[in-house]
């Protein structure tokens, strides 16, 4: 920056602030890193001066996000489900997403909101779980992976736009809690999140039974996600499945239904001869092979010195 | 920006570069910027503190002055001003050693493209009233 000049620049007198930080020196490391609000006034300028010109709300807005994401006990376990629709504002970017995210072995959450914002804060929490466990030596429980997620998001205030469904059998049993971006959280035996979250929620309302057995249970939640799916424009595509059993063990289903495959559908569509170009159709018109060993020399490795 | 650093009035110490910084503005300077930004710069400090009360409630008052002096002491040991320190037992002292926050990766000072405040030499020569 430029004040390096002024303090370099011989006669010249050094501002007393900086004079003062020197001299104190206990500042070095205070500004550390994290996110920048550089642009904050620039925005801030940006909106009065459209707003002056009659031209308000005209600034670019965050993208529209949906997901349907739910969990549920049963007996002595939980499952977890999500659909795999990601969006951009009204238009799907990926059509087999991701959303329920690793936490601990016996610990998963599912993520709804900002697709890079839930990516990042489990991904986070996972690595400050793993440390905890080295240093621990134990299991990790749920509820401290529910508080770090909480003092985590409450600490940016809901600008880190992060829903989660967080689920986990530790020693004290089955846990499932809802985390909302600010850090609020609640802890019920079924749950649902994001834009889907009444269509899922309707099927859980109906269908939940106490002490279900683990198929009954991966049903309704594939139902509940299912309802998400076809009565929720920001959600869509296959149902993912999660289950952790009550010894804490995991058992993944990835695209455990794929109500909207249509790839079969597909192939059965004739398409014009000009989009299937068959291999070879580019006529070759001269070929020359040449091998390397011809070029170059290959010799041995040299000995390395006797020492 | 160039013209207001810390907590003092906001003073033109060199021209201003609007080609790096855009139009800067006293008002826009002096004025309060993000409110998370705010809260984040106080977080350290008043995580510490609501920790000393919790301490000080289990564990009584002496521990909460042992560990406060032990702060205090860690945050002054430093190498030679306009050299980094890396505050690693200030860190352990605080519990930050175990974990991995965005402070610790995104724009780290180390990271910027502007250089230090202030080198080595220069910050003797300020200290021993050479300059």
């Amino acid at each position: 920056m430029s004040e390096l000049s002024n303090v370099a620049g011989a006669g010249q007198s050094v501002p007393a602030d900086l004079r003062e930080e020197v001299l104190s020196a206990s500042t070095t490391n205070a500004g550390g890193g994290g996110f920048d609000f550089e642009n904050h006034h620039r925005n801030a300028r940006i909106a009065a001066e459209l707003a002056k010109s009659g031209k308000e709300g005209t600034l670019p807005r965050a993208k529209l996000t949906g997901t349907t994401i739910c969990g549920c006990i049963y007996k002595g376990g939980v499952v977890l489900g999500a659909d795999t629709r990601a969006t951009g504002g009204t238009e799907v970017v990926d059509k087999n997403c991701e959303k329920i995210h690793y936490l601990a072995p016996n610990i998963y959450c599912c993520g709804a909101g900002t697709a890079a914002d839930t990516e990042k804060t489990t991904e986070m929490i996972s690595g400050q779980l793993d440390l905890l466990r080295l240093s621990t030596g134990t299991q990790s429980r749920v509820v401290t992976a529910c508080t770090m997620l909480k003092r985590m998001l409450f600490r940016y205030q809901g600008y880190v736009s992060a829903a989660l469904v967080l689920g986990g059998v530790d020693v004290t049993g089955p846990h499932l809690y809802n985390i909302y971006p600010h850090g609020s959280s609640d802890k019920l035996p079924y749950l649902t999140m994001g834009s889907g979250s009444l269509a899922a929620m309707s099927v859980f309302e109906t269908g939940f039974k106490e002490d279900m057995e683990e198929a009954e249970a991966v049903e309704l939640v594939k139902q509940a996600i299912m309802a998400g799916v076809f009565n929720d424009l920001g959600s869509g595509s296959n149902v993912d499945v999660t289950v952790i059993r009550p010894g804490g063990e995991t058992a993944i289903f990835r695209g455990l239904e794929k109500p909207n495959e249509v790839s079969e559908l597909r192939k059965t569509v004739e398409r014009p001869a000009a989009i299937k170009v068959p291999k070879g159709a580019t006529e070759i018109l001269a070929s020359k092979f040449q091998p390397l060993s011809s070029l170059v020399t290959v010799e041995d490795a040299p000995q390395p010195m006797e020492i | 920006m160039a013209g207001m650093m810390g907590k003092a009035m906001p003073m033109a110490r060199a021209p201003h570069d609007q080609m790096r910084f855009g139009f800067s503005s006293f008002a826009q300077d002096a004025s309060a910027g993000h409110p998370l930004e705010a809260m984040n710069k106080a977080r350290i400090p008043n995580e510490f503190d609501f920790k000393m009360d919790l301490a000080g409630k289990v564990y009584g008052s002496a521990f909460v002055m042992r560990m406060k002096t032990e702060v205090a002491t860690l945050s002054q040991a430093q190498h030679l001003p306009g050299l980094p320190s890396s505050m690693l037992g200030l860190e352990t002292v605080l519990g930050r050693d175990e974990t991995v926050e965005f402070e610790d990766y995104l724009d780290p000072p180390a990271d910027r493209p502007e250089g230090p405040r202030f080198r080595v030499h220069e910050a003797m020569e300020i200290q021993y009233g050479l300059m």
